[in-house]
């Protein structure tokens, strides 16, 4: 019995101890299991739960002009957002966003009492806002500090700037080319945060700082510009054109000094413009056909090819058959014996077709090509279209196009490869490849562009004779381009606008090209206005338009008269 | 007798002996261990304190950097150039019509009747006028080709 009684404790005693133990040896397992197998994923867990990332957005790259001005910076502003199951008040939450926002508070209120866990208000609004925003402390509405992009001068050069989204993506222009190099690399800065939200320890060392964009300096001179683009504005609203384009250009180096296009936007507020077909760089991606101006291409193929000499003659009888087609005169006049200088003075569409048919396609379409026509300049902007021209061989080209295409009907350039091919024509021969930006400047050094010229068009003795007649040209044909006491090389364009079927009866593209002085130009100047109403010719419309711009520039650059300029003074 | 006091008593005071070193040794254990724990609190403190004010530092600069952009931007608009030009307007200013230019021939006295005429030929150095005549034409230049109020 008392064996019995005494065993019976002992063997309670294993078991319970035998229980223990297996518990022990459980907990231990479970211990094993979460503090060594499980241990990464866990502090990971734990990392996700208190570690917090913050990224460091870099500031966008400064766009400044040739002298230091700036035209684009990064600025900072708020983007609101709302959590409304947080949001005690709607209706007087609305009320306090509606004066800052500058919405209505109905809809403000609207997206308040929405079931989304979050809705974004607005983007972007100023420091000064966003700042008395959070001030006010109110319940469920946060503002965070996000980098935008600023355009202090407004709408210049909007064109050639392009814009930057909110989202920090650059498009069109400057901004879209060059938006790799300009947006920088963003950082980060790691901590693990409290409940309330106060960084309490610096977290893992993870703090990579931002790398801010690069700085470019543009060719663009923003007095230039301004004048520029204060000349067409007038000459919009005297002509009462549709569109307008004005590019200034160093025919030297290609630098393209300033470059405006109308109609316009403000890319500070891009957003609000209509229609987006706006963004679109006219001066690098409209084509038109450009007239009378393609006849100095026309000239200098025939001159340099040894074909005429600028007292060379021919018989303009007032038409000629081209494929079956006839070529009448712009006034369809009949000169009889005309000389060279005196096509371009008169600007014939017969001699031209004359002059193509006798250089033959083959000869005629290869100085089309060494001009650069139908293909991109190479310009550093985003957008450039590369113009269209139809050869022998293509399915749509006609044996009429030889006669046609000599006084540039038919054939689709844009503003840019017209002036950069009459720059040929002052700078000597070279075709050089137009650029916009000067300098780029980073945390490494700067780089500067070298103008790059991409082929010898033709002999630069051709481009002084063909000078020549171009001031010939200027003096008979449009005095309106004159300037007294200088001498100005150029050629106007009044070309009929393309429609299925044929030729708008109306409507005309009225251009000019010319670049002073003339035997060393400083700059070119294209002027091209789209349906002017108040007369349809480029002599008429775009010619003072350039000489407007032209005596601006003299005064600026100070660049004397001739008389001046070329005055020999004997040495004492 | 005295053995067996003294052999009574020998294990009380061993045990009073033993007794006071484990105080004595728990109590030091317990001072390093406050010390220990002390320490690491201090430390632990002022490394939150540091990143706290790291981090409100770090903050600070942002938004000067912030700053310094809205700053930078706000100077370029009141320098932008239809600003500018607003001003001069207000001002009186107006833009230059047309420059003069005075050309000085130097002490020889030549014909000066007719200026010559443009030529497509490049002007000889030899030819040109000396830096001290360019400088004076320039400055003639400049003083009759600024604004005009």
């Amino acid at each position: 019995m008392f064996a019995e009684s005494s065993s019976g404790p002992r063997r309670r005693l294993v078991v319970v101890w035998a229980l223990f133990s297996l518990f022990v040896l459980v907990l231990m397992g479970r211990l094993l299991y979460w503090q060594v197998l499980r241990r990464g994923d866990l502090l990971q867990i734990a990392a996700q739960e208190h570690y917090l990332s913050r990224t460091i957005y870099p500031q966008r790259g400064m766009i400044l002009d040739r002298h230091g001005q700036f035209l684009a910076t990064s600025i900072f502003g708020y983007d609101v957002f709302a959590r409304p199951r947080a949001i005690d008040d709607p209706l007087h939450t609305a009320e306090r966003l509606a004066t800052i926002l500058d919405q209505p508070p109905g809809d403000i209120f609207d997206l308040l009492v929405g079931d989304g866990p979050g809705v974004t208000l607005a983007r972007a609004i100023s420091m000064d806002r966003g700042e008395y925003l959070l001030s006010l402390g109110l319940p469920g509405i946060e503002a965070v500090s996000m980098p935008r992009r600023g355009y202090p001068e407004g709408t210049l050069a909007a064109h050639l700037l392009g814009f930057v989204t909110l989202d920090g993506e650059g498009f069109y222009g400057v901004e879209g080319w060059y938006d790799e190099v300009l947006k920088g690399l963003p950082g980060s800065r790691g901590g693990a945060e409290d409940p309330s939200g106060l960084t309490t320890i610096a977290g893992y060392g993870s703090y990579i700082p931002p790398r801010d964009g690069a700085t470019l300096i543009l060719t663009i001179d923003r007095t230039i510009q301004s004048i520029v683009e204060e000349q067409l504005d007038r000459a919009m609203a005297d002509s009462k054109a549709e569109a307008g384009t004005i590019i200034v250009m160093d025919p030297k180096t290609g630098a393209i000094l300033a470059m405006a296009s109308r109609p316009t936007y403000d890319p500070n507020r891009y957003w609000e413009t209509e229609p987006q077909e706006l963004f679109n760089n006219p001066a690098i991606s409209q084509l038109y056909e450009p007239g009378s101006v393609f006849k100095v291409v026309t000239m200098a193929a025939a001159l340099d090819s040894g074909l005429v000499t600028p007292g060379s003659t021919y018989e303009d009888r007032g038409s000629i058959l081209v494929g079956g087609r006839p070529i009448f005169n712009w006034d369809y006049s009949v000169r009889g014996t005309t000389t060279m200088t005196e096509l371009l003075r008169y600007s014939l569409n017969v001699g031209a077709a004359t002059l193509s048919t006798h250089l033959g396609a083959e000869k005629f379409y290869e100085y089309v090509r060494r001009f650069g026509f139908g293909e991109a300049t190479g310009v550093d902007l985003m957008g450039e279209f590369p113009g269209l021209v139809r050869v022998p061989g293509d399915p749509d080209w006609y044996e009429s196009d030889l006669g046609t295409n000599s006084f540039g009907q038919g054939i689709a350039v844009t503003s840019l490869q017209m002036i950069t091919a009459v720059a040929a024509v002052a700078n000597g021969g070279y075709l050089v490849q137009p650029y916009v930006v000067e300098k780029v400047i980073t945390e490494e050094g700067e780089t500067l562009t070298q103008p790059k010229i991409r082929r010898q068009v033709f002999l630069s003795e051709t481009a002084r004779v063909l000078t020549k007649m171009l001031v010939e040209a200027v003096s008979g044909e449009t005095s309106l381009a004159k300037v007294p006491g200088y001498t100005i090389a150029g050629k106007t364009g009044t070309a009929q606008i393309p429609v299925p079927g044929g030729y708008d009866p109306v409507w005309t593209v009225a251009s000019f090209v010319g670049y002073a002085p003339a035997e060393d130009p400083q700059f070119i100047i294209l002027v091209e206005l789209d349906r002017p109403e108040s007369a349809p010719w480029g002599s008429v419309v775009a010619a003072p338009v350039f000489r407007a711009i032209a005596q601006e520039l003299f005064t600026y650059l100070g660049i004397p008269p001739d008389a001046v300029r070329l005055a020999q003074v004997p040495q004492s | 007798m005295e053995n067996s006091v003294g052999d009574a008593s020998s294990p009380n005071i061993a045990r009073v002996d033993l007794r006071t070193r484990t105080v004595r040794v728990a109590a030091v254990f317990f001072v390093l261990v406050g010390l220990m724990g002390w320490f690491s609190l201090t430390q632990a403190s002022q490394s939150t304190t540091a990143v706290i004010q790291l981090h409100k530092l770090a903050a600070e600069k942002e938004r000067l950097r912030q700053e310094n952009a809205q700053l930078r931007f706000e100077i370029s608009r009141l320098q932008s150039i239809s600003v500018l030009r607003e001003r001069a307007r207000k001002l009186g200013f107006a833009p230059p019509q047309e420059a003069e230019y005075l050309y000085w021939r130097g002490s020889q006295s030549d014909d000066q009747g007719s200026l010559p005429t443009f030529e497509f030929s490049t002007v000889d150095e030899s030819q040109e006028p000396s830096s001290l005549e360019r400088a004076i034409s320039h400055i003639l230049v400049l003083l009759t080709a600024g604004f005009s109020n």
